[in-house]
């Protein structure tokens, strides 16, 4: 019998890699990447190897790695033509996208890849999975061995232009700490990927402790007490250190030995339902391509009808004679199992994927096909109802909605046809969310909007411009106090108090960012005071207004009583 | 600009919900019955017979959706919006067409039909929609991706979007903010409501007026011309509503803002409406507070005798503190 074998890729300062593989002309350059904390503001998040150079890294304020870049002159000494930096926001959605992307590329070494998790602790930290994990067991000798697999998968990372280090091991947890503490350093001196032979604890034990996936607060307590090595952590009694620190350090050294079995979650689950076709010849006939992708559906379709079963999400993938294949998947609504539902959809996405391989009069490809798969990789239980015989009222016709929902969402994009629900909240910007209609991973179904019971709520304007739009203030009213308390003028007041003190909107105001013209407001309606958000970042202070201009024209302006300034935010 | 002559006054029987805004959009009671010379007869004869003909096509060609506001409706020729149309809203923003075009919307989903709201420059914001009376369950809403870089595809997809949407049978209403579009999408708009018998209804910048359009109705929402108060008070065509001076008690200087009214005054003008006559204008007053849409009040010391609304009126000038 095989042992486990888990092959790990560990992509370093993975937002850095990843920003410099979509922009290329960013490479060698000093990049900064910000995030915003909600206490401490804005803060690094991810730095290059050359800013890292001049001093910048991660969690640092970044005005301090600013002045710290300015100051540099490294760059100057290294003959680089121009000192200039790069500061961006951190973008970890995009982050996550393009592991995923990537793991699922991968999907053609090892049916099983997953992501490697991250605790509620490290994830609160800002540290998001960057690692990539293959069960390979029992397929080495599909590549020649195991060195030849791992080389492949080096070689295919660095196809996209990414620079992983790679190890395999037995367990998950050897395999992600050799690739993320040793890998790199075996790398430099070998020239190839680790492997490390079935049953080796003694590598193992040189690790540190870090490399047990632990708790921040653990890995600083120990260190504090001087245990730095796995070694050293096995050598202490285990009672004492499970009534020190919990169960956490023993499972994480079991999981890492192989006395705890740690399974490598798939990211996606092999599909029920596939139908493939290898052409003996291939073809560059987009019509041809389509009636092999019609044949294979309506196959599933019957598969799927035996079986009681609906299909949410299509995935159609054809391989090319030379290049990546083309991949694409058609997300539905609702679960279906008709081909003349499907078919229209798959149409759709299949032009636009081929769009940019099409010849001058749209009828051949320049890419050859040889291979077409269609799978079903979402499925539901096949829910029908019988449609009444007399049904007049052609709006309660749910299926047509249906159909139209698929077409949008095929066409625009699924996180673009939304549905709204409403959210407990007075700040605006948070008091709804778009969810989207399609979405093949949705395990519970739309929930009834409660109407607000908020009397207010048609004080609120039918257009919110998200982010405010800033207003220039233009000639300043007078400071117009709401109740006895805060009549005081403001040189009376100390300044904190200031700038809560009720102040009605200015006389005279312009968008900052438009050329319109002036306006002058001729009544205003206010303050609704909101304070809230202290959990998301600074708490929110606002004064909201109802304005009519000049014109007539109501808007809603709030004054953010933290910096006092007056912004447009809606339109009634 | 036509001035045409206002509605005539009502007769004594009306109730006071048939005259104000109408909640349940039953304009039929407020029908007024015009003198039935043998040339009417034979004028709206033959209105109805090149009406029938020019919209052959259309499913639902009996149904009318009330605007909400039985003033409104009076000055369409079928006291309200005939489904399987197209109703353009021209507006410099801020007029409030959007809250009176949704409360059409919400009229036309009364009969469980879905609302589609495109809304390209996504500031739509559905909390509002809520309090209007929208149901939100049955209501999508298209959006455009902020990082999505060819514009004109954009403006492509959205267009194809909204066709669709109209085309669809169980939709009941489509909204939504649209910039100027060309004639043959127009034109599909309408196609596509009529095989349906959904109501389209767009929201456009004033500057759309000067293209052709495929719309069976066309509102020119604008401001209420400020006059003198004298003027005002004398001119019974108008019906401007002057803004209340200022009463703050509690302020020892004169504020150069004066207290806020918690009604806004909106003046919509029919410019194009299929069996009508176009150029009618009308004051309205929409209340901030509750929602309410009636006839602007003629004076301000004086309540007319048509002007009655669905709720107390109110002077609250501010909102209660939230958070």
């Amino acid at each position: 019998m095989n042992t486990k074998r888990v092959l790990s890729l560990w992509l370093p300062n993975w937002p850095i890699q990843r920003l410099v593989v979509s922009e290329p002309e960013l490479r060698r350059q000093r990049i900064v990447l910000f995030r915003h904390d909600a206490r401490r503001g804005q803060l690094v998040a991810a730095v290059s190897p050359l800013a890292m150079q001049d001093g910048a890294c991660v969690d640092m304020p970044l005005s301090e790695a600013k002045s710290l870049l300015q100051r540099s002159t490294h760059v100057q000494k290294a003959n680089v033509e121009k000192s200039d930096f790069y500061i961006f926001e951190h973008d970890p959605k995009s982050d996550l996208e393009a592991l995923e992307s990537l793991a699922d590329s991968l999907e053609s070494f090892s049916p099983t890849v997953g992501l490697k998790t991250v605790d509620q602790a490290n994830y609160k930290q800002g540290r998001r999975p960057n690692s990539i994990l293959l069960e390979v067991t029992g397929l080495a000798h599909l590549f020649g061995d195991e060195h030849q697999l791992a080389r492949q998968v080096l070689l295919h990372c660095d196809s996209q232009g990414y620079l992983p280090r790679i190890a395999i091991a037995d367990t998950v947890g050897a395999a992600w700490a050799m690739a993320r503490y040793v890998a790199g350093q075996y790398f430099a001196q070998h020239q190839q990927p680790l492997v490390l032979t079935a049953g080796d604890q003694e590598t193992l034990q040189q690790l540190p402790v870090e490399s047990l996936c632990l708790e921040p607060a653990i890995i600083n307590t120990l260190y504090q007490l001087g245990v730095e090595t796995v070694r050293q952590l096995q050598q202490l009694p285990r009672n004492d250190l499970a009534m020190r620190f919990g169960n956490s350090i023993h499972r994480r050294i079991d999981q890492m030995t192989g006395e705890i079995d740690e399974p490598v979650i798939a990211r996606r689950k092999p599909a029920k339902f596939i139908a493939e076709q290898l052409l003996e010849y291939p073809t560059h006939h987009r019509k041809t391509i389509e009636v092999i992708i019609g044949r294979l559906v309506g196959r599933l379709c019957e598969q799927m009808r035996a079986k009681q079963r609906g299909a949410l999400e299509w995935a159609i993938k054809l391989v090319c004679q030379v290049g990546s294949p083309l991949e694409f998947r058609v997300n539905l609504f609702q679960p279906t199992a008709l081909t003349n539902q499907v078919m229209p959809l798959v149409e759709m996405q299949l032009e636009q994927i081929l769009l940019p391989h099409m010849r001058k009069f749209r009828r051949h490809t320049t890419i050859q096909v040889q291979e077409i798969s269609v799978s079903v990789t979402s499925d539901a239980l096949l829910a029908q109802q019988q449609r009444q015989l007399f049904d007049e009222n052609p709006r309660l016709d749910r299926q047509s909605l249906a159909h139209l929902i698929n077409r949008l969402a095929n066409r625009l994009g699924t996180q673009n046809v939304v549905y709204p629900t409403l959210q407990a909240g007075a700040q605006p910007e948070y008091s709804f969310r778009l969810r989207p209609l399609v979405d093949p991973n949705r395990k519970q179904r739309r929930r009834k909007t409660k109407p607000p019971k908020q009397s207010h709520t048609l004080a609120r304007p039918l257009r919110l411009f998200c982010p405010p739009l800033r207003l220039k203030k233009i000639e300043v009213n007078h400071p117009v106090s709401t109740n006895d308390s805060s009549r005081h003028s403001e040189h009376q007041q100390p300044r904190r108090l200031a700038a809560m003190t009720t102040i009605a909107p200015p006389a005279l105001f312009r968008i900052e960012s438009s050329n319109a013209r002036s306006q002058k407001i001729i009544a205003s309606s206010g303050p609704e005071r909101i304070e809230t958000g202290w959990w998301r970042s600074l708490t929110v202070c606002r004064d909201y207004w109802r304005i009519e201009t000049e014109t007539h024209q109501h808007y809603w302006v709030f004054r953010d009583l933290r910096s006092n300034q007056w912004y447009l935010h809606g339109e009634f | 600009m036509m001035t045409q002559k206002q509605p005539e006054s009502p007769q004594p029987g009306f109730t006071a919900d048939a005259l104000g805004f109408s909640g349940t959009g039953d304009s039929s009671t407020c029908a007024l019955s015009s003198a039935s010379t043998p040339k009417t007869q034979l004028l709206n004869r033959l209105r109805n017979q090149i009406r029938s003909v020019e919209t052959a096509g259309r499913v639902e060609n009996e149904i009318r959706v009330s605007s909400g506001c039985t003033a409104i409706d009076r000055m369409l020729p079928s006291s309200g919006y005939q489904r399987g149309g197209l109703v353009q809203w021209l507006t410099s923003g801020g007029h409030g067409a959007d809250y009176l075009s949704l409360l059409v919307a919400k009229q036309a989903c009364a009969d469980g039909g879905a609302l589609v709201v495109f809304d390209p420059l996504n500031q739509f914001y559905p909390p509002a929609a809520t309090a209007i009376g929208i149901n939100l369950d049955n209501s999508i809403i298209l959006r455009t991706s902020a990082e999505a870089g060819n514009q004109r595809e954009l403006e492509k997809d959205l267009l194809w979007s909204i066709d669709q949407a109209l085309r669809c049978p169980a939709v009941a209403a489509v909204w939504g903010p649209l910039d100027q579009i060309n004639e043959r999408w127009f034109r599909r708009f309408q196609l596509s409501a009529e095989s349906s018998g959904c109501l389209g209804l767009f929201i456009q910048p004033v500057r759309a007026a000067r293209q052709p359009s495929w719309a069976e109705v066309q509102w020119m929402v604008s401001h209420v011309q400020s006059l003198p108060a004298p003027l005002a008070q004398t001119n019974s065509n108008s019906q401007i509503l002057a803004p209340p001076k200022a009463t703050n008690p509690q302020a020892d200087h004169e504020p150069l803002c004066p207290a806020f009214s918690s009604e806004q005054q909106v003046r919509l003008q029919l410019t194009r409406c299929r069996g009508a006559q176009t150029g009618k204008t009308i004051n309205l007053s929409i209340n901030t507070i509750t929602g309410n849409v009636q006839l602007a009040r003629r004076d301000h010391g004086q309540h007319p005798r048509n002007n009655i609304g669905t709720s107390p009126p109110t002077n609250r000038n501010s909102w209660p503190a939230v958070g």
